[in-house]
């Protein structure tokens, strides 16, 4: 796939054709895919895949390099935000699936050793309490993306919304109290 | 949830955010006026954001990755397509993948190193691994057939698709027994032990690196992280500290966990988690968490439990369902675990990795010794361990054992001399003697029901040889012999027990001088068998001597005074209770209890001994309440120094119960004795003696509710089970025999009770003699049976002999004396000669009134007894207080409907009915029918 196709794409979903933003969404997939995969192969002793630094590079890529006229690059990051969680969220459906199924899927020695992921939330839960809270305060939903999903700082995404930093943290601690307190609730979290 | 109330619930949020913690209730109640849940919401929130400050901070990369390599699935690599992921390790992702071109057609694994670990640790590491594995060649390790590298530069190892079950799975679907586990987990020992010798170690085998085929075969996967042992330029040093991140850690070795270096025995260690999961269900830690940090604290620092001790470790799952998985009962696994098994598993979990198996090889070899019952590694080769050994092996051969034992003993007896005459060890003879008493324990009809004759043949013969043996090492003979006489004892052949113990005791006052603690310790032995034939006044002498030397040689704090001064304490209080003796028994107690303290502290298990001691007197004097309050003591301190689990405090807990049912605490009493029931018959199977007792006890607990039937058949087990251990003159048949009875007699079937009566009589008799309380009793009780069939003379002259055999053997005042008043009175009674009962049951009712709690039962029938009596003689006026008490008291123990408090308010019915006519009726002149 020729990163001029992406490029095409991205021009007509920045200039409002949803249909453009639904074919590119497997494309910037894949890129998001390579892109980790590279970055972990240079990241050699901490090889931990930063989702920021992903990001980051495939818009350099898709939309800097290309030269192309992005109008907004928070919509791009939002968009590449979302995509991630989609990636995460469906892998961690499918193992939870396999998890509920009885399936004696293999503990995987990293994740067993692993602090970091045996802390992590459950994505599928996190998932459906963050759907909630776009229903009522989109705003604060699009922060925990970009900050969660999209590994942007509290600066970035008060720069990519147009606000404050202070405005931006404020409302993160407040999206995630309430979230927490929503995965705390649910019994079937592991967070 | 609503916009709206959203907004109101983020922004009181918000506000109570910006001020301090102190201040945000206060602004709450103000802010909230009243809303409760608007407040509960902010709340929560308020708490979520204390608590969940860490929350969402880093997405862990990993996630990311793992979630990226999923889209590997339905791709190709080479000839091969990708059929479906199967799993993912820490080196990367496992696909079941299939070859097809025209040749032919054959699934593999194929092992897919994972993008985010193309370090160069990782990479090479994996590399190596291509190497090593190329190299393995064993039936129980998987094949490696080829390996090469995507077209994004990832390698991949191409390997044979084990079809099979993690190895604790496999074993547990298939009920494996301990011995089919036993021979699985060779096979893996030998498959590690290959690796080993190729150099290789393993470093993360766990169940799931552990696949079984249908066939039954192990096969040992993901050799993944594995480091080489030999030195290799190119990056070995760097592997040496890696292992930790990437290993399982319940499965981790000290040294793993600590980053130290590892080598094969850090493998052992693995095995033996293994081993003992799959023995017993559970890992050899108690893990009181899942974060990793503890997980990696306990197994440096905490002991690895014994499979036997973890198996009952709270469930899930139960020790039950572990033992069902094994084929087997928990008490029969407990026993199997025990020894060998747990020292094994003991010894391959050693903290410090030089004192573990030297090899996974010598740990299977151990195992393959366990099972021919050789001698094992796992357990310091003591004399007393390899002899035990000896005789397993053989115990099977029925007839050839009584021979093998023999020789056994013979053969201890000669080490024990040889090594006397060497280098005079008293220890070492110690150790072969209590290895004796261990071995015919064994022989114990209460452990191996089937082999008691040849146990017995085994005591016989092994005492005559022994003493042909031995003749020209008389301190040797007497231990042995004494060794053999306390078996006898242990199993009621006090006729065979009498002269080795009597022959021990006269050549140790040759050998060792009348004054020494042999001399002590045989006396002690020789009381214990007088008891047992109920020679009270000889066990006394014995125990007298026997504290005098301790006295002498071990002074007077000494603990081992303590348990004798018990011991003659019992004794005594065997004899009788009377008023005139108890006051020396609970000095002998009392002495026992402050040096048990001195030497102890409050919490030891002489003292919680004493105290029960002080609870039985209590109790044999009739003082239930006080017997009560001992017990819950001495329990109390029991419980605290042996756990829960030990069958000991059960034991204890079952006299608890008897002393209840003497309180009239019947309920109580029964709930005691199913808790002890349960227990027991986990910690000891069904067939053991303390079952049987407190199965007797729940019987008598069930008897005294008169609930006759259900009594009846659970002592008819009781008799059963009794006859069946201890031959059919044993004192504990009689008892089981007046149970029953005495349950028959409740439902009317004196037929059928009197002979079983008249049975135990004969056998107490014969065993205590005339004047005992315990011969006494059944003549109570012959005298109840006959009363029920109104030959009243024979049953009032045996009531009075009971009641002269109790007034002398244990005081005038107690309990016993009043139960055979109340006989005595009730046989006057139902001859309706009112005036000759009277005398009986109101000094029953004194004794009573004196001796029991206000609501026991007994006193209530006292009353009711005696109120009968003077309605008899037309004294309503008196008996109607009486009724009233004892109904209260009926109504509390036997509950509103009981047969008793029927007869109890038709007396007060007609007292009132008669009270009523004579308003009516004035003037007329007192006229009353007592029937």
């Amino acid at each position: 796939m020729s990163e001029e196709t992406i490029t095409q794409l991205l021009t007509k979903w920045s200039s409002g054709d949803e249909e453009a933003a639904e074919r590119v969404l497997p494309l910037i997939y894949e890129e998001l895919r390579r892109i980790a995969s590279r970055q972990l192969r240079r990241e050699r002793e901490a090889h931990t895949l930063q989702a920021t630094a992903i990001v980051h590079e495939a818009y350099m890529r898709l939309v800097g390099q290309a030269g192309l006229e992005w109008p907004s690059r928070s919509h791009f990051f939002a968009f590449s935000a979302h995509l991630i969680r989609r990636i995460l969220v469906d892998h961690a459906r499918r193992r939870n699936r396999a998890k509920r199924g009885g399936l004696s899927e293999k503990i995987t020695l990293l994740e067993m050793a692993d602090p970091a992921v045996e802390k992590s939330p459950d994505l599928e839960a996190l998932d459906e309490a963050l759907a909630g809270l776009e229903k009522v305060d989109p705003r604060k939903a699009t922060i925990v993306e970009l900050k969660f999903f999209g590994g942007l700082t509290l600066d970035e995404i008060a720069g990519q919304l147009g606000v404050s930093v202070e405005t931006v943290s404020r409302e993160w601690r407040r999206a995630r109290a309430w979230l927490y307190s929503r995965l705390q609730t649910n019994p079937m979290n592991g967070a | 949830m609503d916009p709206e109330r959203w907004r109101d619930v983020d922004r009181l949020f918000e506000e109570a955010l910006d001020r301090p913690p102190a201040e945000r209730p206060a602004f709450l109640a103000v802010a909230c006026a009243g809303d409760t849940a608007l407040r509960r919401q902010v709340e929560r929130l308020l708490a979520a954001d204390q608590d969940g400050s860490r929350f969402l901070a880093d997405m862990p990369g990993e996630l990311l990755e793992l979630a990226l390599d999923d889209r590997e699935e339905g791709g190709r690599l080479g000839p091969y397509r990708l059929v479906r992921k199967i799993g993912s390790g820490g080196m990367g992702t496992v696909y079941l993948a299939r070859r097809e071109d025209e040749h032919y057609q054959r699934d593999v694994a194929i092992k897919v190193l994972r993008s985010g670990l193309a370090s160069t640790e990782s990479y090479h590491r994996f590399i190596a691994e291509r190497q090593i594995l190329a190299r393995l060649e064993h039936p129980n390790i998987a094949r490696l057939y080829d390996g090469g590298s995507t077209e994004d530069g990832r390698p991949y190892l191409i390997m044979e698709l084990i079809d099979g079950l993690p190895v604790d799975q496999y074993c547990d679907r298939h009920r494996l027994t301990v011995d089919q586990r036993l021979a699985l987990f060779q096979k893996i020992c030998a498959a590690v032990q290959h690796a080993h010798q190729n150099l290789l170690v393993h470093r993360d085998l766990k169940p799931a690196n552990i696949l079984v085929t249908p066939e039954g075969e192990p096969k040992l996967l993901d050799f993944g992280i594995a480091k080489r042992l030999a030195p290799e330029p190119d990056g070995a040093v760097q592997q040496t500290r890696t292992g930790l991140r990437m290993m399982t850690p319940s499965y981790a070795s000290p040294e793993q966990v600590r980053g130290d270096a590892i080598t094969t025995a850090s493998d052992v260690y693995s095995l033996g988690v293994l081993l003992a999961e799959l023995l017993a269900g559970r890992t050899p830690f108690l893990a009181t968490t899942d974060v990793p940090y503890e997980i990696e604290r306990a197994i440096c620092e905490q002991e690895a439990e014994r499979p036997s001790i973890a198996l009952f470790r709270h469930g899930p799952p139960s020790a039950e369902d572990i033992a069902q998985a094994r084929k087997t009962r928990p008490q029969t696994l407990r026993h199997r675990l025990q020894g060998d098994l747990d020292n094994i598993v003991l010894m391959a979990l050693r903290k410090e990795a030089r004192r573990r198996y030297g090899s996974a090889a010598a740990l299977g070899r151990d195992l393959e010794k366990h099972l021919q019952d050789l001698p094992v590694m796992a357990r310091p080769d003591t004399l007393r361990y390899r002899t035990r050994k000896l005789l397993r092996r053989h115990r099977t051969a029925a007839s050839a054992t009584a021979v093998v034992i023999v020789l056994m003993a013979v053969f201890v007896a000669s080490l024990v001399a040889q090594g006397r005459q060497l280098a005079q060890e008293r220890d070492k003879a110690r150790y072969a003697l209590s290895f004796l008493v261990d071995t015919f324990k064994q022989a114990d009809p209460y452990h191996t029901q089937g082999e008691r004759l040849t146990a017995r043949e085994i005591l016989d013969q092994g005492a005559g040889r022994i003493s042909r043996q031995l003749s020209g090492q008389p301190d040797v003979e007497a231990a042995m012999m004494d060794a053999i006489g306390e078996v006898n004892l242990g199993l009621g052949r006090y006729d065979e027990a009498e002269p080795l113990l009597k022959r021990s005791l006269a050549l140790r006052r040759r050998i060792f001088g009348p004054h020494s603690l042999e001399v002590a310790e045989s006396l002690e032995h020789l009381a214990g068998l007088r008891n047992e034939r109920s020679d009270r006044a000889g066990a006394e002498a014995h125990l007298r001597e026997a504290l005098a030397i301790r006295r002498r040689r071990q002074g007077d704090g000494d603990l081992a005074v303590a348990t004798t001064l018990n011991a003659l304490g019992r004794t005594l209080a065997d004899k009788g209770v009377s008023p005139a003796a108890a006051p020396e028994i609970a000095a002998l107690h009392q002495e026992a209890l402050a040096i048990a303290r001195g030497v102890e502290g409050p919490g030891g298990l002489t003292v919680a001994d004493t105290l029960l001691a002080l609870a039985d007197l209590r109790r044999a004097q009739g003082d239930y309440a006080g017997a009560e309050h001992l017990f819950q003591e001495g329990l109390a301190v029991e419980q605290k120094a042996l756990g829960d689990r030990d069958p000991r405090l059960w034991r204890d807990r079952s006299r608890l119960g008897d002393t209840l049912i003497e309180a009239g605490k019947f309920k109580e009493a029964e709930a005691v004795f199913r808790q002890c029931l349960e227990v027991q018959r986990k910690l000891l199977g069904r067939e053991h003696p303390d079952v049987a007792s407190a199965l007797g006890g729940l019987a008598a607990a069930i008897h005294v509710q008169t609930r006759y039937a259900e009594a009846e058949t659970l002592e008819r087990e009781m008799l059963a089970l009794a006859r069946s251990q201890y031959g059919p003159t044993h004192w504990r048949v009689a008892t089981a025999m007046c149970d029953l009875a005495a349950s028959l007699t409740g439902q009317s079937r004196i037929d059928e009770a009197i002979p079983l009566y008249q049975d135990a009589l004969k056998i107490r008799r014969r065993a205590l003699g005339e004047k005992h309380w315990q011969v006494a009793q059944i003549l109570l009780f012959l005298a109840e049976a006959y009363r029920h069939e109104k030959k009243y003379s024979k049953a009032l002259g045996l009531a009075r002999q009971a009641r002269d055999v109790f007034a002398a053997g244990e005081g005038p005042d107690h309990p016993y004396v009043a139960h055979a008043l109340r006989e005595i009175g009730r046989n006057y009674l139902e001859q309706s000669r009112f005036a000759e009962a009277e005398p009986f049951l109101r000094r029953c009712l004194d004794i009573r009134q004196k001796k029991l709690e206000p609501h026991h039962p007994d006193l209530a029938k006292a009353q009711l007894s005696l109120a009968k009596c003077l309605i008899g003689q037309g004294r309503d006026i008196e008996a109607e207080p009486l009724l009233r008490a004892a109904r209260t008291t009926f109504i509390a123990v036997y509950g509103p409907s009981h047969e008793i408090l029927g007869q109890t308010d038709t007396l007060l019915a007609e007292i009132e009915s008669r009270r009523d006519k004579t308003k009516v009726a004035t003037g007329r002149s007192n006229r009353l029918d007592p029937r």
